[in-house]
């Protein structure tokens, strides 16, 4: 049950695809993908090392503080990065007191890099390569970064914005999958919609291009043995891992209206399920899928035909891509346009909610058709209803933003244009 | 708004498993801290912890088999304490419990085994890519993703309502119950299981904290290790276990007619702001979280009649902390008993907020209040009423509950006790 209504003001993203909201939407358009064959530390453990990484490190300089940044992670430093970009984008900043101003990030699987603890590691091997207690002791935690623990904590991130902006009000952070993270936009969403906060930053952050994401995600059997990320294709073969942060400012209405903010757009729905029926990570239960999409309506006082658009997360799973297809199918009749970004920009995890969630208000606000998911190859067990041949005609009024992929929590947006 | 009861709890801890132990232990003032024996930390600056006993894998594989892969030992604390919740709030320990009951629960950090990274053949050096490799396909997964409790507990209970995984450090479970009850207060969910599970008794968890300086190497010699408020504590102690409650709108509660143990009236939540090593000096971030949290409730500072503290017993915590309690309390503050249950039970990290929630429950259930153990010297800049190595007699009516995390998260519960009529 919503009271306020909650606009989206101010974008700021990290992505892949760049930092810059109409570079990204232009890369999109042209099918420019960032995946490619990536240098990390003992990578040759691996098949492959495809990923997807920023282009440049120049987002870091958006985090002037130098001090700050030497406590950060990588994800961490990226969503002060975006912060930095939607406070900036949204003019909120000095328009609210830091009491009233919340966060709601989420976060993904704790990662570190390798290169971090493979010095506390070797020293701690006794001389036969056994693994001691007693040399970590002596030795190893002598070699080991003190300031370590700040970067393995996944609620730091959430603390170092509002350390950086000073944000002192309501907070929530959520761990490890997409879904959770996309927890955190409803968090937020609904603190402002309750008047917990006036002005909310919601998003998340992953980071998994690196040693020990490959290492996870091969161990769980996601990864994608050729390094292509493939949504609802034939030959899908699981997730190729990408990294980034999109931190999304939002307000109460009728405050942004009044300060005369640029409204993106307004979420004006959730659904929200906890998939406890799927064995594994992936979802296999198309009903309950259906279930979260088709909750995120009433909210929106809206049906499956005033749908105009789904940014899918599909993510080239063998099940869970099936799933939600099946989901749409059986939901929407015609199904309308599917978008996604992954076969791009890799799989963002726990940054990748928001990071669609950015795109979306980015085109709602700017009135522009997103392109549509045409599977090159597709898979003949997908409904091919899903796959709409045309977009629809003129710009979207109202799409859903799913987060329907690995994990328990099942989470779809409702995001709808402001007139 | 509804209001929203608790109905039962769950806790495992190192004074005690289960509510009756627990409270025992709390009453006669035990400390569960002693020498580490989970890992050989014979040569590790910290060599004591307060762990859990008569906790193994096996005893809950029997019952969880979707448990038997897995080697992070806070998971078993997590399925532990439902059984026990399940057993305390009088519902079967068979499935289902109810339709629509969510899950929310604290938790603060995966911790990569370091000692699963050994090399696989003594006899054979490899290279590091080869070792790698080994590693990468000896099966299993070398990390415990933050759900995986989660997972397993909604699963085999058919806990199909809300479920959070929250992970802000210390104050996580704190936040959780806070979050819960927001949830159930605004008609979201009618009951949720919440509250928090950790175990940081391992070679990277108390390796770290050792290396922030966090914990308190006092112990073996005739000085107290975790003396919260005391002028001569010197850090904290780590602990472990996990602490589950059932909130549950007032309502709901009544109609199944549920033991109602005591009534959470508000939460507060805030940032310090600050740095990430140190708390802000002057409160403000913990201030904000009480008042919010009184304000939540609709009551005044001049309701509360006890203050469950954060008291990490870490020099900078527990002054500040004192601090924030006299800007709240005014006049009245060195008349509010305020105590730290770490002082028994060490600091559970993600845990620590249930199982201080729990033991703020003694006061409603009990009528007494837990004190703050190994208190011994007066500290010029923590004047308040600690309740000193005794339990005290009690029969208040409001507590606050401080639960202040790394990174300057921090959350305040409000506890009542329960009155029937509007």
């Amino acid at each position: 049950m919503m009271r306020r209504k909650v606009a989206v003001t101010g974008v700021g993203v990290v992505s892949p695809l760049g930092t810059d909201l109409t570079g990204i939407w232009r890369r999109w358009e042209l099918g420019e993908g960032a995946v490619r064959s990536v240098d990390f530390a003992e990578r040759e453990a691996f098949p492959h090392s495809r990923c997807a990484r920023t282009p440049d490190e120049s987002w870091a300089a958006l985090v002037p503080n130098r001090r700050l940044v030497k406590f950060m992670n990588r994800e961490a430093h990226m969503a002060a990065a975006a912060a930095a970009q939607a406070l900036a984008d949204s003019g909120a900043q000095e328009a609210y007191s830091p009491e009233r101003k919340g966060i709601y990030m989420g976060t993904g699987l704790t990662s570190s890099e390798i290169g971090d603890l493979a010095p506390v590691l070797e020293a701690s091997l006794g001389e036969s390569g056994e693994f001691s207690c007693r040399r970590l002791g002596e030795e190893g935690l002598a070699t080991c970064n003190p300031l370590l623990s700040f970067k393995l904590l996944p609620n730091m991130a959430l603390c170092y914005i509002s350390m950086l902006y000073g944000i002192r009000g309501d907070n929530l952070v959520f761990n490890p999958w997409p879904g959770n993270a996309a927890q955190a936009i409803v968090a937020g969403a609904r603190a402002v919609s309750w008047g917990e906060a006036d002005c909310a930053l919601v998003g998340g952050c992953d980071c998994k291009t690196h040693f020990i994401g490959f290492l996870t995600f091969s161990q769980m059997g996601l990864l994608s043995s050729a390094g292509e990320c493939r949504p609802f294709e034939r030959g899908r073969d699981g997730l190729v891992p990408g990294e980034g942060a999109a931190v999304l400012v939002l307000e109460e209405m009728d405050g942004a209206r009044k300060r005369g903010a640029s409204i993106y757009a307004e979420i004006c729905g959730f659904g929200e399920e906890t998939d406890i029926r799927s064995p594994s990570l992936c979802p296999t239960r198309a009903d309950i899928l259906r279930n979260v999409m088709a909750k995120a309506l009433p909210d929106a006082a809206a049906g499956p035909d005033d749908v105009d658009g789904i940014f899918c997360s599909a993510g080239g799973h063998p099940e869970g891509d099936l799933a939600e297809a099946e989901a749409i199918a059986s939901l929407f009749d015609p199904a309308p346009p599917l978008h996604s970004l992954k076969g791009l920009c890799g799989d963002m995890l726990a940054g990748a909610p928001s990071f669609a969630l950015s795109l979306a208000a980015f085109a709602l606000r700017n009135r522009l058709a997103p392109p549509v998911l045409r599977p090159r190859d597709p898979d003949p067990c997908i409904p091919s209803a899903v796959f709409r041949g045309d977009a629809i005609p003129g710009p979207p009024e109202l799409v859903l933003v799913n987060a329907l992929d690995l994990g328990q929590a099942k989470v779809s947006l409702a995001v709808r244009r402001v007139t | 708004m509804r209001r929203v009861v608790v109905t039962g709890c769950g806790v495992i801890s190192a004074i005690g498993n289960g509510r009756e132990l627990f409270f025992d232990a709390l009453r006669n003032g035990v400390s569960g801290i002693g020498p580490i024996t989970h890992f050989d930390a014979s040569a590790f600056p910290v060599r004591q912890a307060a762990q859990v006993k008569g906790i193994t894998p096996g005893s809950l594989t029997a019952r969880y088999p979707e448990a038997a892969t897995i080697t992070d030992r806070k998971v078993f604390l997590a399925l532990a304490a439902f059984d026990d919740l399940l057993a305390d709030a009088r519902l079967p320990s068979g499935s289902p419990t109810f339709s629509g009951m969510g899950l929310n629960l604290g938790v603060s950090l995966e911790i990569l085994p370091l000692e699963r990274l050994s090399r696989p053949s003594a006899a054979q050096p490899v290279s590091r890519v080869e070792h790698l490799r080994w590693l990468k396909d000896m099966g299993g997964v070398l990390q415990t993703p933050l759900d995986t409790a989660s997972r397993i507990l909604a699963s085999h209970h058919n806990l199909d309502g809300p479920g959070y995984i929250n992970c802000a450090a210390c104050a996580a479970s704190a936040m959780a119950i806070g979050h819960s009850f927001e949830l159930i207060r605004r008609g979201l969910a009618d009951i949720i299981c919440c509250g928090g599970y950790d175990s940081m008794i391992n070679p990277l968890g108390i390796g770290g904290f050792a290396l922030l300086g966090a914990l308190s190497t006092n112990g073996e010699n005739d000085e107290p290790a975790c003396r919260p408020f005391d002028a001569r504590r010197n850090g904290t102690v780590i602990g472990e276990g996990a602490g589950l409650i059932m909130l549950e709108d007032i309502g709901h509660a009544q109609e199944r007619n549920a033991a109602i143990l005591a009534e959470v009236a508000g939460y507060g939540a805030s940032l310090d702001a600050f740095k990430p090593t140190d708390p802000d000096p002057d409160g403000h971030g913990m201030l904000s979280a009480m008042t919010k949290a009184l304000a939540s409730a609709g009551i005044g500072p001049d309701d509360v009649d006890y203050i469950n503290a954060h008291g990490t017993s870490t020099p900078k915590n527990d002054e500040i902390e004192t601090r924030a309690i006299k800007a709240l309390l005014g006049d009245r503050a060195r008349r509010v008993p305020v105590s730290s249950t770490k002082s028994m039970v060490g600091h559970l990290i993600g845990a620590a907020g249930a199982v201080e929630f729990i033991a703020c429950l003694a006061g409603f259930v009990g009528g007494f209040i837990p004190p703050t153990i190994n208190y011994r010297h007066p500290d010029p800049f923590c004047d308040l009423d600690y309740v000193p190595n005794q339990a005290r007699e009690w029969h208040g009516e409001v507590i606050l509950s401080n639960s202040f995390g790394f990174g300057g998260q921090n959350a305040s519960l409000v506890l009542k006790r329960y009155r029937e009529g509007p």
